[in-house]
């Protein structure tokens, strides 16, 4: 099934959760260092990656730090 | 005196942003001279080609260890209560704090804040546990109700972001001063000169929150260490009692024994 990462396809195979994902969005050479995520536009936490299940057509924004006004 | 931000008390009060300095290290000097104790910082979909966002990371990870700089994450860019609750959920777990400076934009063309979005997202931050500090219009009935709803802080505009206009409506400033006397007010947004942190300062504000202004001046870290005289000054007038406007001229040297020929009825 296909899933989507700030707008990249990415390719997963079934059953999958949101730990998996990530791993293999960071296999394509995207590095993944102090982010938070929304899974289709709500926010997860860290400790609930392991136990939420991404299914064909979800969509990721990974959130990194940067500087504000 | 101490500025009061949901019950931490800090002796600066002035708060700066991290943004649009011309390197990282100027970034860093300019929050060093400002003798601020929060910063603002924002979160941005991530781009693993991006390594500039990194860099600033780290300086005020620094900071933020090394003078005890507070983090004030910030909602910056969006434009619904969803958007803007989803992002501070984000940056309370990136940045360990549960102060979000609450951004919701209701236009493009002056980045105004959208009111009946902010009310929205303010109550759900609220019983989320979040100490929001929500940036707004100079609107008096609007600071009511963000304070009714529980917001110890509020931060009414100046003028547009990044305009450096200054105060463009003074008597708004002033009347929410009045009606909100327990409130920690600061003033977020529009200021462009040292004279404009001052005057809202002079008015019985709690603080001011500024970025251009420093930012984009040519020398950002003698800027920062003019604001934070012209705070300082500001809070001082305003403690010391600012005399009243008077109508007409009166001299002040005193006029007991002047010569006698400036008497009235003396030729």
């Amino acid at each position: 099934m296909n899933i989507y990462i700030n707008g990249e396809s990415i390719t997963l195979d079934n059953s999958n959760t949101l730990t998996s994902a990530l791993a293999v969005y960071q296999q394509q050479d995207n590095a993944l260092n102090n982010f938070a995520l929304a899974l289709n536009g709500d926010f997860i936490s860290k400790a609930d990656y392991p136990i939420t299940a991404v299914k064909q057509g979800d969509s990721i924004d990974i959130f990194a730090p940067i500087q504000g006004g | 005196m101490t500025i009061n931000i949901y019950g931490t008390e800090l002796e600066s009060r002035l708060l700066i942003g991290s943004a649009l300095y011309p390197s990282p290290e100027v970034m860093k000097n300019a929050i060093i001279a400002s003798g601020a104790q929060v910063v603002t910082l924002s979160l941005k979909r991530q781009n693993p080609s991006d390594n500039g966002g990194a860099k600033i990371w780290q300086y005020i990870q620094q900071l933020s260890t090394e003078k005890q700089i507070h983090l004030l994450p910030n909602t910056a860019g969006c434009k619904s209560a969803k958007e803007a609750v989803t992002l501070a959920k984000m940056s309370r777990e990136l940045f360990a704090t549960d102060w979000i400076k609450l951004e919701v934009i209701g236009d493009d063309y002056n980045l105004q804040p959208d009111p009946i979005e902010l009310l929205t997202a303010t109550k759900e931050l609220l019983a989320a546990g979040f100490k929001v500090l929500p940036y707004c219009t100079d609107d008096l009935v609007l600071c009511q109700r963000l304070y009714d709803l529980g917001c110890q802080v509020i931060m009414p505009w100046a003028s547009p972001i990044g305009t450096g206009k200054g105060l463009l409506t003074p008597y708004n400033l002033e009347t929410i001063r009045a009606r909100l006397p327990d409130a920690t007010l600061i003033v977020d947004a529009g200021i462009g000169r040292p004279s404009d942190a001052c005057q809202a300062m002079e008015m019985g504000y709690d603080g001011v929150l500024l970025n251009s202004a420093v930012a984009l001046a040519d020398n950002p870290v003698l800027m920062a260490k003019a604001f934070s005289a012209a705070i300082t000054a500001g809070e001082q007038g305003y403690l010391a009692g600012i005399m009243d406007k008077r109508q007409t001229a009166q001299p002040s040297t005193p006029t007991l024994d002047t010569p006698f020929w400036h008497q009235p009825g003396v030729n």
